[in-house]
């Protein structure tokens, strides 16, 4: 007896869990975005974030006294005044000159000459670099110690960027307690330098880079500090740049290495990238200045780019920071080589003390101020909630388009349980088994068509010949144009041919929504902000657009925000030059391996021309 | 065979023949998916039994070094195929594949001529006449499946086992008792795992011994026989081949005792590195236990049916053996349709599809992030597996249920509008 | 006859003064053994052990040897010390004073100066090789020098330092040893009679868990903190550039510096000298499975020594051979009494 009532009050749970979720379903999935959004915002705020903290015990920073004084910093000023006589010379003199300090101060040096050509641009230069081996030490591990020629703008020299690298080194070799190699790497070409040089270390060709080999190596590279300030001033603050290609972070532990730092001996106002907002001593900052950091790593990272030459290291599971001197900061402080001599030396100190690859601390986080961060754990959710929403969407469009047990009426003959649930009141049991045979025809063939659609732009775009051709004739923006509009009528041709169900724009919605979930969920764990971002501007779209046969007007509306939320839309309203861009995302994708790019064309595009397709596919 | 039938053929084995010979040409491809963890295993790797061929051609045993777990006809097989040139290699497999999928065919075909009679649901008729899938379709899904073509492009060798199972399984379908106990013999031989498919291959014989008038007694011995004959007729050929005995060590060895901890999609890997050294060969034993214990029980449960238990088995062998990779589950996921009427019945294949679509999304992203960007770590790749295997374990569960049900409506027609729960 | 009452007389004289002298001899025996045993042990042992490994855990090291010399100086041998160290900070080389480890800011003292004798090094240091030493279970083909030699008359001072929890201290970086192992230990060494008296010093995180499953007689514990507590560094050197000291040996190491070998400070003293303000966490004391008072057991019960010491009125004949060790041994061991003695092997 009590097995059948209790079978009862399981079967009556159920259909009241069903009825209400079903009833719920579409507000739910509202609620999801807002809170989703809500969320994204409350991320700044001081209450969220945690301050940072070294997890790895062997670091201990900034507890070592330093010795790099003022008999350095005349050398470094020396260094300094040579090489902005340099500063209109030849790569190759330049070169001769570097190696030849490097070489006067003890260190094995060596040089490589790179050439990178990229659709008609060539980028060459000469690297050097110096190894100080380690006396006391086997010799299987190394730190990085770079500097490029050519400061983060592109243009100004990285005169005492230089200048203090090469004191650094000098004086580095003076002491014994090394327990891995040093390599002073001077590089030339922008990023391409720091690439060839990379690949070259590791016999790890991965781009169209041809270099000459290195015979001159030391062991397993354990983390790089890349050095930029640029001209001969002084400066007021000190800038941390930390993202890499592709978003890649290094690990907290390093940048919390050098905060703490400059923290412990000098006061020096830091400044996340070059935000404006610079901060001294226990300062959490105000909520706009987080929101602005935050967004700026953000940008960073969606774009896929480095933020300076440390960002190339992460490819070979090296962590890296570029420290970054700003000249026109509002502070009262100022500073010079003895200041940076000192963060050097000591960093190298706590990174010397390593005794495996950074791994303790977070790879995966957001910085709103230098000393808080927000873990993955804390801002994954907003961005998992945006999808979930649109998985529910799809979940209940696939429920629509497989509902058809409203055709059987409910059985008359009363069996006692269908007696006692008689106040489940005109509740329809389903059918045990789903008979409504889904045309999935339709869908699959949009699906593929578009993204095949999407694989063409990719290669035609990649493809050096056509591209160069086509431009010649056309101009890229109206070639792409031509190139989308193809796509889009090579998909509506079989959205013509086939012959559309009533429903099937249902299932080609509910499709495309679990695709784009699917494709933003799996890309946050590797890029947060580009799925942000791109999820940010499809959602509501994606999750409100379909066909309306009734209003045409509505309709050619759906298609002009689709045409503006497009890539090439997107490109047009926030002004930038189409040609510009796509040299650089090209440039990206071949000389980094950004996969920006990729991206959109196989992606973010194609699922914005499924969209097109649906919204004209009614019956 | 009609024409329309005809054309239908040539049409979905020209275009999987044709799609893998064009992916075969981009080395690229084929060399990434060579090297997936999740597609080849250390005992179907092709780069391994490449290994094993250099140095059984060089007069050096194949199976010191550690190297190589593969079956000694393998590399006599392979040795003949080297005097060809290398695109016969790249053919066998293809060919490898549409045999398999022409086999499955006829499975389809003879699955439904054995069903014509049985009991359907009403809405399953059409003029009293049962709607069946189309064959075609079966070999459709086998083919068009990207793990099927995955694992072919990878030169998996986990492809001699899938077909020679369903050799034996087409074979045995046909009451060829002789065929089928050899290429089941054979499968076990190449892999060890698909011994658990000798269970419902003997229900097969047994099954057809009223309409045939033999003793079941009889069929058994037989299937019994002719299984231990064959076996060990291979074992020892393989002897001869070899020149010692070796390879038992190195091939059912490994399988069964897995010193090689390299990743896979299985359960197995991350398991055996986090083990204490001495609770191993307890685990072991569990572990490899788990996997056959299904075997008495499902089939007799449905030794009606004896190929939809073949199914379910595979299904439990491409998640519970010691190195599965995604052409296991190509394998079982090819029977799904051949029962098409169970489709109805199951309630999460909208879910079963996602997980299938997010793992192999997630899978070499998080082995990326592990290995090569190194800011994730094994935990990663190894919640891909535990989500790859829920979602096959969903997909089974729910196909069983399925079967149970639609046994149920037949039987009780007028409860189709009531709820039922089971106790 | 006369010869006959002389040699009865000289017999006479003779046995008085041969039994004046036993009953002398009785009498200063008893004065004297009670002077050197007073807790009833003849020979004192030492084991230190530090567990960590890797260069910022410097501190653990210098604590240790820091130990090792206090026990030296107050008269225990290296013959009578077990001493591990996990890792040989001194020739690390991130050390920036090579071949040197110190234990204060301003490196004033270099504990690894001259004759450290390191018994179990680097990965020597293993929970099983640490039970095998207590427990006397050493493989036949061990050095003496590895093993702990006492006998029921041994008072043993047990050192560990390292990185702790809630009853375990890790040992290297793989594996612990846990409050219940080390109990057990006690009592197998209690069992076959390896020990008078244990003083067991711990100071590490949570240290007072470590000794709270001992139940074997005559064990007194101390440790450095309470559950939940970390322990804390004392101060580092800036030159070197990691903590040098823990806060606890430190303390220990303030009081026992003005210990000296005819010290009359008690344990009590020094258990009353821990002040949880200096030390950053709340020492424990465990004296329950301990007979005596603590105010009666000299500090130098467990951190000095006392020889194995008896008073004979006649001469031993002593081999060329034994001269020598006797010497080599008497050297190291700063043995200032002004008695006769003579040792018994």
């Amino acid at each position: 007896m009590s097995d059948t009532a209790h079978a009862l009050k399981r079967i009556r749970t159920r259909r009241r869990l069903f009825r209400t979720l079903k009833k719920w379903i579409s507000k739910l999935r509202f609620l999801l975005f807002a809170v989703g959004i809500c969320w994204l915002f409350i991320l700044p705020s001081e209450q969220y974030h945690k301050s940072t903290y070294i997890s790895e015990n062997a670091l201990l920073p900034g507890q070592v006294n330093t010795y790099y004084s003022w008999g350095q910093v005349h050398e470094a000023a020396a260094f300094r005044d040579n090489i902005t006589l340099l500063s209109n010379s030849s790569n190759i003199e330049k070169a001769a000159y570097i190696e030849n300090e490097l070489r006067k101060a003890g260190l094995k040096t060596a040089m490589q000459n790179f050439t990178f050509n990229m659709s008609g641009k060539k980028i060459s230069g000469i690297n050097v670099y110096g190894v100080f081996k380690a006396p006391r030490a086997d010799g299987t591990e190394a730190l990085v110690l770079s500097a490029p020629w050519k400061s983060n703008d592109g243009e100004t020299i990285n005169t005492n960027g230089i200048a203090a690298a090469l004191s650094i080194g000098k004086f580095f070799k003076g002491y014994t307690y090394w327990s891995k190699d040093i390599i002073l790497l001077i590089t030339d070409g922008g990023e391409a330098g720091v690439q060839a040089w990379l690949e070259s270390y590791h016999d790890h060709p991965r781009s169209a880079i041809s270099s000459t080999p290195l015979f001159l190596r030391s062991g397993a590279i354990q983390a790089a500090i890349n050095l930029d300030f640029p001209s001969t001033n002084d400066y007021k603050a000190l800038g941390i740049f930390f993202e890499g290609v592709n978003g890649q972070l290094p690990n907290l532990d390093l940048i919390n290495t050098v905060i703490r730092v400059c923290r412990s001996s000098y006061s020096i106002p830091i400044m996340l990238h070059d935000s404006g907002h610079h901060y001294s001593n226990y300062d959490n900052g105000n909520y706009y200045d987080s929101l602005h950091n935050l967004l700026q790593t953000m940008r960073h990272q969606a774009l896929c780019h480095p933020t300076g030459s440390h960002g190339l290291f992460f490819r070979y599971k090296i962590d890296a920071i570029t420290l970054y001197g700003h000249t026109t900061a509002q502070t009262s402080n100022s500073f010079s080589f003895i200041e940076i001599g000192s963060i050097v030396e000591s960093t190298f100190r706590s990174l010397n003390n390593l005794l495996e690859h950074l791994h303790q601390s977070f790879f995966f986080y957001l910085l709103p101020t230098p000393e808080r961060y927000i873990s993955i754990g804390s801002y994954l959710p907003p961005a998992l909630l945006l999808t979930v929403g649109l998985i529910l969407q799809a979940l209940e469009l696939w429920g629509k388009t497989g509902d058809d047990y409203a055709e059987e009426s409910v059985s008359e003959n009363s069996q006692p349980e269908s007696s006692s649930s008689s106040k489940d009141d005109n509740y329809v049991v389903p059918l045990p088994y789903n008979n409504r045979q889904r045309q999935i025809l339709f869908p699959m063939t949009v699906l593929i068509v578009s993204h095949f659609a999407g694989l063409l732009i990719f290669f035609v775009i990649t493809n050096h010949f056509s591209y160069n051709q086509l431009s010649k004739i056309f101009g890229i923006p109206e070639f792409l144009f031509t190139l989308s509009l193809i796509t889009s009528i090579s998909i509506l041709i079989p959205a013509t041919l086939i012959q559309i169900q009533k429903s099937d724009w249902m299932v080609l919605k509910s499709f495309t929504l679990a695709f784009t979930a699917m494709i933003m969920s799996c890309l946050s764990v590797l890029n947060f902000s580009l799925a942000v971002f791109s999820s940010l501007i499809v959602i509501i779209p994606f999750s409100l657009f379909k066909p309306t046969p009734k209003y045409k007007l509505l309709q050619y509306l759906q298609l002009l925000v689709l045409i503006m939320i497009s890539p090439p839309g997107i490109l047009i309203l926030s002004g930038t030059n189409l040609e510009k861009f796509l040299r650089w995302a090209l440039m990206e994708y071949e000389l980094l391996g950004s996969y920006l790019l990729p991206f959109i064309c196989c992606f973010y595009w194609p699922s914005i021309l499924v969209y097109s397709v649906i919204i004209f596919s009614d019956s | 065979m009609s024409t329309k039938n005809k054309f239908t053929g040539v049409l979905i084995f020209g275009a999987a023949f044709t799609i893998r010979l064009i992916l075969f040409q981009s080395s690229s491809i084929t060399e990434t998916l060579g090297s997936r963890v999740e597609i080849v295993t250390p005992v179907t790797s092709f780069t391994r039994l490449t290994e094993g061929l250099y140095l059984f051609e060089n007069g050096v045993p194949p199976y010191d070094g550690g190297a190589f777990h593969q079956a000694p006809l393998l590399l006599a097989f392979f040795q003949l195929l080297g005097y060809l040139p290398v695109i016969f290699t790249k053919l066998t497999f293809v060919l490898m594949d549409l045999i398999l999928a022409y086999c499955l065919m006829n499975i389809a075909g003879i699955k439904q001529q054995l069903y014509y009679n049985f009991p359907k649901l009403e809405i399953e008729l059409k003029d009293n006449v049962p709607k069946e899938i189309d064959p075609w379709v079966v070999t459709g899904f086998y083919l068009f499946n990207p793990l099927t073509i995955a694992s072919c492009l990878s030169k998996s060798t986990i492809i001699f086992t899938n077909l020679s199972i369903i050799l034996g399984i087409y074979y045995s379908l046909k009451h060829n008792k002789s065929y089928g106990m050899f290429w089941i013999a054979m499968a076990t031989y190449l892999s060890f795992y698909p011994f658990m498919l000798f269970l419902p291959l003997i229900l097969i014989f047994t099954n057809n011994v009223e309409s045939s008038g033999k003793i079941i007694k009889s069929e058994i011995i037989g299937c019994v026989g002719l299984f231990v004959v064959w076996l060990s007729g291979l074992l020892i050929f393989s002897y001869f081949l070899v020149g010692s005995w070796d390879f038992l060590g190195a091939t059912y060895g490994v399988i069964l005792l897995l010193p090689d901890l390299t990743p896979n999609i299985g359960l197995f890997w991350y398991f055996f590195i986090e083990m204490f050294d001495q609770f191993r060969s307890f685990f072991l034993v569990v572990f490899q236990l788990h996997a056959f214990v299904f075997m008495v029980p499902v089939s007799t449960k449905f030794r009606k049916h004896p190929l939809f238990s073949i199914f379910i088995l595979s299904g439990i062998m491409a998640i519970f053996k010691s190195y599965p990779s995604i052409g296991d589950a190509s394998l079982y996921l090819a029977f799904l349709p051949i029962y098409s009427e169970i489709i109805k019945y199951m309630r999460y294949n909208f879910l079963t599809t996602n997980i299938f679509c997010y793992c192999s999304i997630l899978s070499p992203i998080f082995y990326h992030l592990w290995i090569y960007a190194g800011s994730g770590n094994a935990n990663f790749f190894y919640a891909i597996t535990l989500v790859y295997t829920i979602g096959n374990i969903i997909l089974l569960v729910d196909a069983t249920f399925a079967m149970f049900r639609r046994e149920f409506d037949i039987w009780n027609p007028d409860l189709k509008n009531y709820e039922i729960i089971q106790k | 006859m006369t010869f006959n009452i002389i040699r009865f007389l000289t017999i006479l004289i003779i046995l008085y003064t041969i039994i004046s002298q036993i009953s002398l001899a009785q009498d200063t025996e008893a004065i004297v053994d009670g002077f050197f045993s007073r807790g009833g042990h003849t020979n004192n042992w030492a084991v230190l052990v530090c567990t960590s490994r890797f260069w910022f855990n410097y501190r653990h090291i210098a604590n240790t040897l820091s130990i090792y010399r206090t026990v030296k100086r107050l008269g225990i041998p290296d013959s009578n010390i077990i001493l591990m160290l996990a890792d040989d900070v001194a020739c690390n080389p991130r050390n920036a004073f090579p071949a040197t480890v110190f234990n204060n800011a301003g490196r004033y003292l270099d504990l690894y100066g001259d004759n450290v004798e390191v018994d179990y090094r680097g990965y020597e240091v293993t929970v099983e090789n640490f039970i095998r030493v207590l427990t006397g279970r050493v493989a036949p083909d061990t050095p003496r020098s590895k093993r702990l030699l006492s006998d029921d008359r041994s008072n043993i001072l047990v050192y560990m330092t390292g990185h702790g929890g809630n009853e375990f201290l890790k040992f290297q970086d793989a594996e612990e040893i846990s409050s219940f192992d080390l109990a057990d230990a006690f009592e197998q060494m209690w069992e076959k009679r390896r020990y008078h008296e244990v003083l067991f010093m711990i100071d590490t995180c949570q240290a007072n868990t470590m000794y709270s499953q001992i139940y074997s007689p005559n064990i007194l514990a101390t440790g450095s903190s309470e559950l939940g507590e970390n322990s804390y560094s004392h101060h580092m050197d800036t030159d070197i550039g990691v903590a040098v000291i823990d806060r606890f040996t430190y303390y220990n190491l303030e009081f026992l510096e003005k210990v000296d070998m005819q010290s009359k400070a008690t344990l009590k003293d020094l258990f009353n000298s821990y002040n949880p303000n200096f030390i950053h966490s709340t020492p424990g004391v465990r004296s329950d499975l301990f007979s005596r008072p603590l105010d009666k057991v000299l500090v130098t019960d467990f951190f000095g020594s006392v020889q194995n010491i008896e008073l004979t009125g006649q001469q031993y004949n002593i081999s060329n051979s034994d001269i020598v060790n006797e010497t080599i041994i008497s050297d190291e061991s700063n043995f200032k009494v002004n008695y006769d003695f003579a040792y018994f092997f």
